[in-house]
């Protein structure tokens, strides 16, 4: 199946790109891997090899077909069973140990890409590679994580601490020592593992090292890790900001965004999907002259050319999106409930699969229900957008959380205006960027999270007034065909993977810093 | 009920993170107790019969029943050691359902691994007729059903109700046995009177077992499948219990097939004058043991509790380490404490052997046997509570490194002294145990050092991670821009 591109990776394999995916392609469907899918069949004249970052304890069963131009996968596996191997004799795995700790202990407490560069150093010297045995179970690893447990947190639970760093360094030391592929541009999808495999391939190579975000890795995990109740505190900080006691979850935090630090000091480029995450980057060292959007594209034709919901037709909104909590269906369907008070013939569709929460697709049902929707309100389960678009007066999306929804795109591409929660590149879309390319022109309007009564009250301007939805409805199309075509996306990844290509192995990581 | 059964919820409350690794190590402590009961109680038949039964009878039942010892204990030992663990396992996992189709597996593993023995020991090694051969047989089985019952009842502490099965049991089996002696029925009469004696131990010590563990047992062969998988989980344990059992009577079997070694007339072979010596000195150990297994019970068993606990309610780490500290100084200390008594003890042995020999009905030339095997015994004690205390921290390699080289010394020493004479005889035994002893005591002293190191990185069953939540957090879920 992949013979052509063996030909084009040239000899040995090597691919012209190594994209480093966390927790997603090509064993988790989801937005990240179709997008990850989507990019490599949009660059078939590159070959590529895929870096699937994996926990070990997920079923491993492909969910993509592959790319012909896809000429090899790895697996990086943060924890396997650990084997003792051959050793290095006691006193000099000891001075390994006493080398490693303190910058071990700098690195994961807000430590950046000269740290990691001296973990690597240490960790993988020629002739005195430290193996994971002994880098996570060996004594001296227990010493090490004695001296950071005594340095960073002495108050701390010790299990939890252990636990922590048992996580943390087996992920990070799992990383550092993963045979690096061979490869001329190493691209990672996230920061997190991902982002640090990255950085030390460019530290170790000196090849250019790419990163694109989609969310922001370290904001994600910064929530899941403030919410998470497993981890207990042990400082009670009260209202006091200023109060640099290290905590569990502070230790977590720093990681994350120590990983996320080395990768983008070392990577020489940083992109995302839209403006507003280039400040965590740059909070997070990335420096601005590397930054650069890319946004996603789509098929703008396949939209364009379907019919627009005529002014006859009974007021149709829709939320176009999965039944599960993160897309809060429920403040759509409370929405709906106040627009009808205005427009009692208004009609509210939910167009996506409600089996991926089905209690949550239940609580919607009965929220229906209690208000007395059922003639107004329909979740429709799966459904081909194109057959719906049509139907469709204002597109709404109600989300929590989104990085660049397409589903915005689409109804743009369909000349559809939206309503949608100010949200990842929410407003970008709808209002546009505000800079020389992009000027601000509505194609709808931007609401607060969790506000049904703003939400009726957009829609139903909207849907009264079919000049306000035909001039927001162009304006929206106008832009998503200039900024989000999906060959425009496409053009700018070879344009950006070419930078680095031309010339053989291109600018080297000392050039740029 | 009460006693078990409550000791049980108490298990279930406040143990339940101890219990694989506490489990085993009661079970280890509580096998050496019964053994010197059973000893004892040859020793109380052989005075009580003697004025009215042939030496040659006496000998004979007493041989019939030492070799059902060594071979339930040899047996039995591997399957004994695996199912405390897997008893702790199942209480761990709050599962006491597990626990009755372990004790059923584990019966008949051991009762039909003592039987095939016995029969290849008795009738095609010794030739020994049927008539006695059954009997011993049947000996052997229920001595190998009581050590894994005697197991289920250590891993719960019913210490209790192990006492008062040995004490009605035996009492019964003395009296029978006696009274069998006097009715002039023989050795044979004399062995099935004792069954039926040890027939009693098993019934009290079992139906504690079954009452605690009600649950119903679904199919005896799915049971013994599993047990069997459960061996395969375990393999240092299965082997380290075989050659301990065996590393206790290697030395007695090279003097019975040596030159000391004489056929008693039912077939068997034995070696009179090391034997009843060696014997004797084991029971010296009565008082240490007792000491320990209660020092076991109580200042370790809460200091060892309380260091676990301290690692379970998130202290920190210079609290952990000073259970830790705690732990270590109060076990050593005690085991100094009582191997010093037991060093007077045995000071008094020695010096009056040969009054003990007269008293007692041994001959002259034991004395030497006498003195060697009560040092040796005191070392031997010191090596059977360091060994048994290791299992507390799941150092089941320490543990099986530690029973092959008691295996292996004693193998060597006794061939070494048998080929020396009779002059040496008990000195293999004694150099054995000192070296065993020595290697034991530095095991688990440097186990004990390192307390918190093993704990955290050197156990199966570690203490656990904080709930899912690590496994949650090594990979990324990001915010999904399109549906599939």
């Amino acid at each position: 199946m992949i013979g052509g591109a063996e030909d084009r990776a040239g000899a040995g394999g090597k691919a012209d790109v190594c994209l480093i995916v966390e927790g997603a392609y090509p064993y988790v469907a989801g937005g990240v891997s179709s997008w990850v899918d989507w990019l490599m069949r949009s660059q078939l004249d590159l070959s590529f090899s895929v870096v699937a970052v994996i926990s070990g304890h997920e079923p491993l069963q492909p969910r993509y077909q592959r790319p012909p131009n896809l000429v090899a996968q790895h697996d990086l596996v943060l924890h396997s069973a650990l084997s003792r191997g051959r050793r290095p004799s006691r006193p000099e795995r000891t001075r390994a140990a006493q080398r490693l700790m303190p910058v071990l202990s700098r690195f994961l407490s807000g430590g950046g890409s000269a740290e990691l560069r001296e973990l690597v150093g240490a960790v993988n010297a020629p002739g005195k590679e430290m193996s994971l045995y002994d880098l996570l179970e060996s004594r001296e690893a227990f010493e090490t994580v004695r001296g950071m447990y005594a340095t960073l947190m002495p108050q701390a639970s010790f299990l939890q601490f252990y636990w922590a760093w048992r996580a943390l360094c087996g992920g990070l030391f799992a990383t550092l020592k993963l045979e690096l592929p061979d490869t001329r541009i190493y691209h990672a999808v996230s920061t997190g593992y991902a982002g640090l495999l990255a950085a030390r391939a460019a530290v170790e190579t000196g090849r250019p090292a790419l990163v694109t975000e989609h969310g922001i890795y370290t904001n994600e995990r910064r929530i899941e890790i403030l919410m998470a109740d497993w981890i207990s505190d042990t400082v009670d900080k009260g209202l006091n900001v200023h109060d640099s006691r290290m905590d569990l979850r502070d230790l977590w935090i720093k990681a994350f965004e120590s990983y996320a630090r080395a990768c983008y000091e070392v990577c020489s480029q940083v992109t995302t999907l839209y403006r507003e995450n280039q400040e965590v980057q740059v909070s997070l060292g990335a420096a601005p002259d590397r930054l650069k959007v890319i946004a996603n594209g789509i098929d703008v034709e396949r939209f364009a050319a379907l019919d627009i919901a005529g002014q006859d037709a009974r007021p149709t909104i829709a939320l176009i999106g999965r039944v599960v909590p993160i897309k809060d269906v429920r403040t759509f369907i409370a929405a709906a409930a106040a627009a009808r008070r205005e427009m009692p013939d208004i009609r509210a569709l939910v167009l996506g699969p409600t089996d991926e929460d089905p209690a949550y697709a239940e609580e919607c049902r009965q929220l229906i229900a209690e208000l007395g929707l059922e003639d107004c309100v329909e979740l429709t389960g799966a459904v081909r957008l194109a057959e719906w678009l049509p139907k469709v007066h204002v597109v709404v999306l109600t989300s929590v959380s989104e990085a660049q929804p397409l589903v915005l795109l689409e109804a743009g591409a369909a000349g559809i205006p939206c309503v949608a929660t100010n949200v990842g590149a929410c407003r970008e879309i709808i209002e546009g960027a505000g800079d020389g390319d992009d000027p601000l022109e509505h194609g709808g309007f931007v609401t607060d999270l969790v506000s049904p009564e703003q939400v009726a009250d957009r829609v139903c301007r909207l849907l009264g007034s079919s000049s306000l939805r035909k001039e927001m409805g162009e304006s929206l199309r106008r832009r998503v065909r200039r900024r989000y075509a999906s060959m425009t996306a496409q053009a700018n990844y070879a344009a950006l993977y070419g930078a680095f290509l031309e010339n053989g192995t291109v600018r080297h990581i000392g050039d740029l810093s | 009920m009460a006693g078990i059964g409550f000791r049980l919820r108490a298990l279930g409350e406040h143990d339940n993170l101890l219990a694989p690794l506490a489990s085993i190590g009661h079970a280890a402590v509580i096998a050496a107790g019964p053994w010197l009961f059973m000893v004892t109680a040859l020793e109380v038949i052989g005075i009580l019969a003697a004025d009215r039964v042939s030496l040659s009878v006496i000998d004979g039942f007493r041989l019939v029943v030492i070799y059902a010892f060594a071979i339930s204990l040899i047996s039995s030992a591997p399957i004994v050691l695996v199912a405390a663990r897997l008893v702790g396992d199942a209480l761990y996992a709050r599962d006491a359902g597990r626990v009755r189709p372990l004790f059923l597996a584990a019966s008949v593993l051991s009762a039909g691994a003592s039987i095939a023995i016995a029969l290849l020991c008795h009738f095609v090694a010794y030739s020994v007729p049927a008539a006695t051969a059954i009997p011993a047989a049947s000996c052997c089985a229920i001595g190998a059903l009581i050590w894994v019952a005697l197991a289920f009842c250590g891993t719960v502490r019913d210490y209790k109700s192990i006492t008062r099965g040995f004490l009605c049991g035996l009492g019964f089996a003395v009296i029978a046995t006696v009274l069998a002696a006097r009715a002039d029925s023989g050795w044979i009469g004399m062995i099935w009177a004792f069954n039926a004696g040890l027939l009693i131990v098993l019934a009290v010590l079992a139906s504690r077992v079954l009452v605690t563990f009600p649950q119903p047992v679904a199919s005896v062969s799915t049971a013994i499948l599993a047990f069997g998988a459960g061996i395969t989980r375990h393999p240092a344990l299965a082997l380290a219990g075989l050659l301990g059992a065996t590393a206790i009577w290697i030395d007695k079997w090279v003097m019975w097939i040596g030159p000391a070694g004489i056929r008693h007339e039912l077939g068997l072979v034995h070696a009179p004058l090391y034997d009843s010596a060696i014997f004797a000195a084991h029971l010296t150990i009565i008082p240490a043991l007792a000491q320990f297994v209660t020092h076991v019970e109580t200042a370790f068993y809460d200091r060892y509790r309380a260091y676990y606990a301290a690692i379970r309610d998130h202290g920190t780490l210079s609290q952990i380490e000073a259970r830790a500290k705690s732990l270590k100084q109060a076990t050593l200390a005690n085991l100094g404490e009582i191997t010093l008594v037991q060093t007077a003890l045995c000071l008094v042995i020695v010096l009056g052997a040969p009054t003990i020999v007269q008293v007692s009905g041994l001959f002259y030339q034991q004395v030497g046997v006498l003195r060697l095997g009560a040092v040796g015994a005191l070392f031997q004690f010191v090596f059977f509570a360091a060994t048994s205390l290791l299992l507390f921290f799941d150092r089941h390699a320490r543990f099986l490194a530690l029973q092959a080289i008691f295996l292996a010394l004693q193998g060597t020493f006794a061939i070494a002294t048998m080929e020396m004479g009779a002059a040496y005889y008990g000195f293999g035994y004694l150099a054995a145990c000192v070296i065993s002893a020595a290697l034991a005591y530095s095991a688990l002293e440097s186990s004990m050092e390192n307390l918190t190191f093993i704990t955290f990185c050197r156990t199966r069953a570690r203490p656990a991670a904080p709930r899912r939540g690590f496994r949650h957090l090594l990979l990324s879920k990001f915010p999904i821009t399109k549906r599939e």
